[in-house]
């Protein structure tokens, strides 16, 4: 192939040399060309190698649809050549022959591997003897794929992100009718988005002789002020939203109305040696010779079962291509204009012939056309060979119609058109161009004007003269010819004769024969066939091949076309990388207002639920030891926190928890356990009466919205005069625990902190270092200790000023880990780990907090009624392992006929020296005393149950 | 008992000096270049120094700042109720969908029965007095101090609405999402609220515990816009709720 004269609409910048390599060497090209279209005028006809026999392949399509000139861009395997553009420097590869493309060692199962790889294959072969699978297995993963991925990568290295774009009306395809359709939508006031896969708008007319006005109709384009979305995939319809693929941004448009616009896609013929490098789409020869200036051969045969196929003729003649022969399958031939323009044009044409057979050993050199007979095959001894180095294909079109699918249309197959077109689409979407069945350019341009307009005005736009011009550009479309004049391809011409294949899949390189022996085998349908031969599941997606696959089953069958059907459209329509679909990485995490001093401190942050919290600051042990002998600070600031306020909020507190709070009096605490209908123990926290009718309750940090949520859920059931305000985000908390607490807060505020003033839990407002508070004084950690809480923005100033007023005094902050510690000290339990779905509190060692004498109803009351009726089954006690090693929380307490219960939490306690933990066990085992055996990793460890807090029973420090 | 522990703006003289109010994202910023300042006891980054480029950023790209300061009541009841309290207090009536700016205070409808009020932090304790006076009388309506419970930032400039794209589907088209509007949604796969304030200016709210998480979504996506993340002084009094 070689560079043509400058032409009229091409895409090149001759003036603009860019240089790539090729499997290592060096090619030039120009601004403008693809990376096929670079090869193509270096002369490198073959791109790649055929998916399972190693064939080569050679452009054909040059609008990426086909799989023939997938390579490998600096890295990125599955790239189309006709459609990427050059880069300086770009590094291009081939993939999928070993060693070299020119020679394939794997082209052996091409020429001696059919008995092992017949369809299906991987259901008959490979399968015994079953201990060779994994050699197999081995084997087939090294051969099969296309392309290589970097086996690893530490971090992502390309952005992608998703764009949210909102649009009245959404116009996908961006040829004339798309364009049409665009142009009228934005005249009636729409705001629309025009998404095509081309590098500009156009179409299939920017490689022909209206390149200019297809140009300049783009321009008008933008100046209506339509968003024009090139080089942009659409990948499917889900639900209104249609994601859009343009570069490293994912787009999801939500449009009101849709006006799909996806054209018509030229199909190839069956015949032997149809794979061959020199055998091109009719299309994909003009592109290659219109936009990029290359002659895709020096002799051409083409073959057409349409007039486009004979339009095809005349234009790559133009070009200086010398056309042989034209083999027109159809018995008429062109009408009576265009058989006269290709006579004067002085090419031989022949009706009622076809190509059967493209000849050549890694290329075309010649082709063999014959005379079909009446029902479409050829005839023999009419053969007969014509030298030449392109074989040009025209087998009809077929509409574009997989996004209408989806999105709900239906496909009727429409004998005149020979395909299956859009029929009754969805509301608010609308149909326009040769995806529509339209084929002139009167009709494509008018059909788009309608859609246009039909969905500006489905949405509420435009007026009466608006709806009076529609109507009369539908009568102008009803007049126009618009059906498809062609016949319908004829089928595989027979059985391949001699050696050649002939491919009805291009990508998945199924053979016409391997169909035949599919449905020999029962796979009769097309769905079945699919799934059997992987017809139609390769990079083209059924664009090339379902039709002619099609066409084979009611060959074969002796059905029609039409009783065969088509497979379901899926998404993606187009390939996409998995990148794009993963769009920026969000990872909410919420964090403390003082986030930033814990980072100072070194605290080890982690996650807990959906918050970032230090775990410790570097020495765990000396941190439990400091709450324990001076004091220790820590950050509570991710418990839930609700206001429920008013003159029926104590009632509400009664029937959500199986405890009282009418009985509370304002500036005192109660510890609740929330437990759902079936009596489970859901969430704990405290509450906390500020008034008559307001009381400030806690949650768990990780059950703040599930709490927040249930008590809204109730609200709005029980319909009670309360209004409930989460303020969990809003306010900071911090629990100042230890010996000492009461000294160093003394020290920052008025209040009086003494025993007698401020008891145990009471609740109390006062000013901390200036800092307005709500002081609870609970213990959570076992040892006298103050819960401050006060507004975020203010916590930064508290917690120094505390950490200050403690620094004498030896005070510590604390993290999570020595507050586990703590916790379990004291038997406090930690809801979601040392109770699960089936916890009730009865059985948690809380009897005391089920109050079944309140008169109302509460949540859950039936369900503990049962419980305490029949008796505990198993219960949730304490229990400390002599010999200090300290099982992992999970392992499970064994009798001699297995497990019996399991352990929620253990640790070991500094304080204590010993090893403490938390299990469920049967309840003839929940006494004091009481041994049990716990099993952990193979090993057995003897322990005690105890059934009071380990650290301070009497609670005369918490108290003091 | 007094609910003055949810309110900032209660604090009182420690030691000599009001202890400062800190946005939940103040302590990221300390690591920069920020210049900060003092604006009703609260510690503002005023620029990043760059004050010029960041004005030129809010006219030609988009600019991110942290309004965190901003005061926000939450009034709650029935529904006639509270639309009628607020309609005295905004001197005009909100609707679901739309807010209402009444001397210097967006009055944000974010139910039928829940308002926020949004407000300079100079006006919240004038406000929040206003309403407990207004509501004092009035059947079972409850005025919440909000201001931490919110963070907020600023997102300013002709490209505002295309930052928003790359974490938000709210349909935020100038002639669909007015001046004024204001709406709940889903942004950078958390629960938030978005307030259209001036042309191409936005106030987003959302928990203040997501502050940091929130504030990195977004100048990332405005500095891969060519945008950057800016300091109040850069922004007009409108997009500042000045009042």
């Amino acid at each position: 192939m070689s560079r043509l004269p400058p032409r009229p609409g091409e895409r090149l910048n001759r003036d603009r040399p860019i240089a790539f390599t090729f499997d290592g060497r060096t090619v030039q090209a120009l601004e403008g060309d693809t990376v096929g279209s670079a090869l193509a005028a270096d002369g490198q006809q073959v791109l790649s190698r055929s998916f399972k026999y190693h064939r080569p392949r050679g452009l054909m399509c040059c609008s990426g649809k086909c799989p023939n000139c997938l390579v490998d861009v600096d890295g990125w395997p599955g790239v189309r050549a006709c459609t990427e553009p050059v880069r300086e420097g770009m590094k291009v590869e081939h993939m999928n022959a070993r060693p070299s493309l020119r020679f394939d060692v794997m082209r052996a199962t091409d020429h001696f591997g059919k008995p092992f790889t017949p369809p299906g294959f991987y259901y008959k072969t490979f399968i015994r003897p079953r201990r060779l699978w994994p050699l197999y297995e081995k084997v087939l993963r090294n051969a099969a794929g296309l392309g290589r991925l970097v086996g690893r990568q530490r971090k992502r290295e390309w952005r992608t992100e998703y764009r949210r774009r909102h649009a009245d009306v959404l116009v996908i395809g961006g040829g004339t009718a798309g364009m049409a359709a665009a142009l009228r939508a934005a005249e009636l006031g729409a705001d629309v988005t025009l998404v095509d896969e081309g590098p500009e708008l156009g179409g299939d007319l920017l490689a022909s002789e209206h390149s200019e006005e297809a140009r300049e109709m783009g321009v008008r384009v933008g100046d209506a002020g339509v968003e024009v979305l090139s080089g942009a995939a659409a990948l499917g319809f889900f639900d209104g939203i249609v994601p859009v693929w343009a570069g490293s941004t994912l787009h999801q448009i939500r449009a009101r109305a849709h006006v799909a616009a996806t054209g018509s896609i030229e199909q190839p013929l069956l015949f032997e040696g149809n794979d061959l490098p020199g055998v091109m789409l009719c299309s994909g020869a003009e592109r290659l010779a219109g936009l990029y200036g290359v002659t895709p051969g020096k002799v051409a045969v083409v073959a057409t079962t349409a007039d486009r196929g004979l339009e095809s003729a005349l234009a790559l003649s133009e070009a200086g291509v010398e056309i042989a022969a034209i083999a027109d399958a159809r018995a008429d031939g062109p009408g009576r204009e265009l058989s006269e323009r290709v006579v004067r044009a002085g090419i031989e044409f022949h009706t009622g012939t076809a190509v059967v057979r493209a000849l050549g050993r890694g290329r075309v050199t010649g082709a063999v056309v014959a005379e079909l007979d009446a029902d479409g095959r050829w005839i023999e001894d009419t053969e007969r060979g014509i030298d030449c180095d392109l074989v040009a294909v025209s087998g009809g079109t077929v509409p574009a119609t997989s996004l209408l699918l989806q999105a709900g249309a239906k496909a009727r197959w429409d004998e005149a058109a020979g395909a299956y077109l859009p029929d009754e689409p969805p509301p608010g979407i609308y149909v326009a161009g040769a995806v529509a069945g339209y084929g002139s350019p009167e009709a494509v341009l008018a059909s788009g004007a309608v859609a246009g307009a039909e969905a500006a005005l489905s949405i509420g736009l435009g007026g009466e003269d608006d709806r009076a011009r529609l109507e009369a550009d539908r009568a102008t479309l009803s007049e126009t010819r618009h059906s498809v004049d062609e016949t319908v391809p004829a089928a595989a011409s027979g059985a391949a004769r001699g050696h050649g294949r002939c491919f009805a899949c291009l990508c998945e390189d199924v053979t016409a024969d391997d169909i035949s022996y599919a449905i020999e085998e029962g796979f009769d349908s097309l769905e079945l066939l699919k799934r059997y031969t992987t017809v139609t599941m390769g990079p083209c997606q059924g664009r090339m091949c379902q039709l002619p696959a099609a066409r084979k089953v009611a060959q074969d069958t002796g059905t029609s076309v039409a009783e065969v059907g088509l497979t379901t459209a899926r998404p993606p329509w187009s390939t996409v990388p998995l990148g794009v679909l993963a769009g920026r990485p969000f990872e909410p995490a919420k964090r403390s207002a003082v986030h930033g001093r814990q980072r100072e401190l070194g605290g080890n942050v982690m996650w807990a639920g959906d918050w970032r919290r230090p775990y410790d600051y570097g020495d765990p042990e000396g941190e439990t030891m400091a709450v324990h002998e001076s004091a220790g600070l820590i950050d509570v600031s991710t418990l839930g926190k609700l206001m429920v306020r008013g003159p029926e909020a104590a009632a509400f507190l009664n029937r959500l928890y199986p405890n009282r709070f009418d009985t509370l009096k304002p500036g005192r605490i109660r510890y609740g356990v929330l437990g759902d209908d079936a009596g489970r123990i859901t969430d704990d926290g405290t509450i906390c009466r500020l008034d008559d009718d307001s009381f400030y309750v806690t949650t768990t940090s990780s059950g703040a919205d599930a709490v927040e949520s249930w008590f809204a859920w109730w609200l709005a059931d029980w319909q009670m005069d309360v209004h409930l305000t989460d303020v969990s985000q809003g306010l900071a908390a911090f629990n100042l625990a230890g010996p000492l607490s009461r000294e160093i807060i003394s020290g920052l505020t008025d209040l009086d902190c003494s025993n007698e003033a401020f008891t145990y839990l009471d609740g109390k407002r006062a000013h901390v270092a200036g800092v307005p508070c709500l002081l609870l004084r609970i213990g959570f950690v076992g040892e006298l200790g103050y819960e401050l809480h006060c507004p975020a923005a203010l916590a930064e100033h508290l917690w120094d000023s505390i950490a200050a007023a403690g620094e004498p005094h030896g005070i510590r902050p604390f993290g999570l880990e020595p507050q586990r510690v703590l916790r379990l000290q004291k038997l406090h339990i930690l809801v979601g780990q040392d109770t699960d779905a089936e916890s009730n509190p009865l059985e948690a060692a809380m009897p005391w907090i089920v109050k079944l004498d309140k008169e109302e109803d509460f949540i859950g009351r039936w369900a503990l009624e049962s419980v305490q009726e029949r008796g505990e089954e198993n219960m949730l006690v304490g229990f400390t392992v002599s010999n200090g090693a300290v099982p992992v929380e999970g392992a499970a307490v064994v009798v001699a006929d297995g497990p019996v219960g399991r352990v929620t939490s253990s640790r070991f306690s500094p304080r204590l020296k010993k090893t403490i933990g938390m299990a469920w066990v049967p309840v003839a085992l929940a006494e004091d005393g009481a041994s049990i055996t716990l099993a952990d990793n193979g090993r057995r460890l003897d322990a005690k149950v105890q059934t009071t807090p380990f650290y301070d029973p009497d609670q005369e420090r918490l108290r003091g | 008992m007094s609910f003055e522990f949810l309110a900032p703006d209660s604090a009182v003289a420690f030691e000599g000096a009001m202890p400062p109010l800190r946005s939940p994202v103040e302590w990221v910023h300390r690591d920069g270049s920020a210049s900060y300042a003092e604006r009703a006891g609260w510690r503002l980054v005023a620029d990043y120094g760059d004050p010029a480029g960041e004005a030129a950023a809010c006219q030609s790209s988009v600019g991110v700042a942290d309004l965190s300061h901003l005061g926000k009541l939450e009034i709650q009841g029935e529904a006639e109720a509270v639309s009628g309290i607020v309609a005295s207090l905004a001197e005009g009536s909100v609707s679901l969908g739309q807010a209402t700016l009444s001397h210097g205070v967006w009055w944000c409808p974010i139910t039928p029965r829940r308002t926020l009020a949004v407000t300079p932090p100079e006006a919240t304790a004038r406000v929040r007095g206003e309403l407990e006076a207004a509501t004092a009388d009035a059947a079972f309506i409850s005025v919440c101090e909000q201001t931490t419970s919110f963070g907020s930032n600023a997102v300013v400039g002709p490209l505002a609405r295309e930052t928003f794209a790359r974490s938000t589907a709210l349909d935020m088209r100038p002639d669909v999402f007015v001046e004024g509007a204001f709406a709940p949604a889903s942004v950078a796969r958390i629960p938030g609220m978005v307030l259209r304030v001036g042309t191409d200016s936005f106030l987003h709210l959302f928990g203040s515990g997501y502050a940091n998480y929130v504030w990195s979504v977004f100048v990332d996506a405005a500095e891969h816009l060519g945008g950057r993340a800016v300091g109040v002084d850069a922004l007009s009094g409108e997009a500042r709720l000045d009042a």
